[in-house]
């Protein structure tokens, strides 16, 4: 029994670290090949925890070797456009013009249902308002709206807005997050100035977020 | 680009570890092999020479190496057989049995066995 539990914390430290190993990347949209890979490995990772006849390199090697391989793959990618093509497809147009590409819709094993209900999914419910639609090569779908059918924007309006980045969080539960506070070059002692003109101390703030034209939000710690 | 060099120094150990225990592998079954010669040609002189006893009692230890190294590479129930196999070979040697030396040479073939299994020749990969 102490054999399986040992063998199920080395492999979950094995997998998080292959997951970690593969990017980012990895966590959000699959490519082919990484759907692939996170398939085959968590199959092989049960093999070596269930049975304890097999040696547990049977399970790390493979593990480690398909990741491994995956990543030096999308690195070979990233170089060669061709490359790229054969192991991850190309993305393929289905609407142009406003006009549906039936044929391509049929090679891509799509219905009409499949593409309504992806583009209800983006909040169009009326076909003819697209001007644009593509199928990525993870399979998700992105669509350009026509022109007279887009959202306004202070642009269209003439209204001049100033470009800010997104207020970050700079201290979390009374601890100050010195990487955001470098992203902001601010030092510490700028941030416990701000605490101060909101009447606390650094340590008494639950949440701060801060952005890049000095606008401040402090949520103080409850009974402080 | 950290990643890919990562990857590739992982996957140059993987290699070289394969090709280590390979030799390896291959060194402890030449060993092995010596001291089944030994027991067999002692045996075929005289089956009842107490030199056997000595070596069998070393066979036994040597394997006991061997299986501990081997372990993390291969199926314990391939070991198991082999395993077996040593562990039989001091009784029926003192109950002057015929099977002493087939038993012998079961251990040869089974330990061969594994040794061309592991090796990455077509058949074994396919």
């Amino acid at each position: 029994m102490l054999i399986i539990f040992f063998r199920a914390i080395i492999l979950y430290a094995l997998v998080i670290f292959a997951i970690r190993l593969m990017g980012k990347r990895q966590l959000g949209e699959l490519q082919p090949s990484e759907l692939v890979i996170t398939i085959l490995v968590s199959n092989i990772a049960t093999l070596p925890i269930e049975d304890i006849n097999l040696p547990m390199t049977t399970g790390i090697i493979p593990i480690l070797t398909l990741v491994c391989v995956d990543v030096i793959m999308s690195a070979i990618t990233l170089k060669s456009r061709k490359f790229r093509r054969i192991i991850c497809g190309s993305p393929k147009v289905i609407i142009s013009h406003g006009k549906v590409d039936q044929t391509q819709l049929d090679r891509l094993r799509m219905s009409n249902d499949d593409l309504l209900a992806v583009l209800r999914g983006q909040d169009i419910f009326d076909i003819s308002q697209v001007q644009f639609a593509i199928m990525e090569t993870t399979g998700s779908i992105s669509v350009m709206k026509k022109q007279s059918q887009d959202t306004l924007t202070p642009q269209d309006l003439n209204i001049q807005k100033e470009d800010t980045d997104p207020p970050i969080v700079v201290i979390e539960k009374g601890k100050i997050i010195k990487s955001n506070t470098d992203f902001l070059q601010l030092k510490p002692k700028d941030i416990e100035k701000i605490c101060l003109h909101n009447k606390c101390t650094p340590s008494e703030v639950f949440l701060m977020t801060l952005d890049g034209s000095g606008n401040s939000i402090i949520i103080k710690e409850n009974g402080k | 680009m950290k990643r890919v060099k990562l990857c590739v120094l992982i996957i140059f150990m993987i290699i070289s570890m394969s090709i280590y225990t390979l030799y390896t592998l291959g060194k402890r079954n030449i060993e092995l092999y010596k001291y089944l010669d030994q027991i067999k040609q002692i045996y075929l002189a005289d089956k009842n020479d107490q030199r056997i006893e000595p070596l069998l009692a070393e066979l036994g230890g040597y394997w006991r190496d061997y299986y501990v190294n081997i372990s993390f590479l291969i199926q314990s129930s391939q070991l198991g057989d082999i395993s077996d196999s040593v562990a039989r070979l001091y009784p029926l040697w003192q109950s002057d049995c015929d099977e002493f030396l087939s038993e012998i040479e079961s251990i040869r073939y089974q330990t061969a066995l594994l040794y061309d299994n592991e090796f990455p020749n077509l058949h074994s990969i396919i």
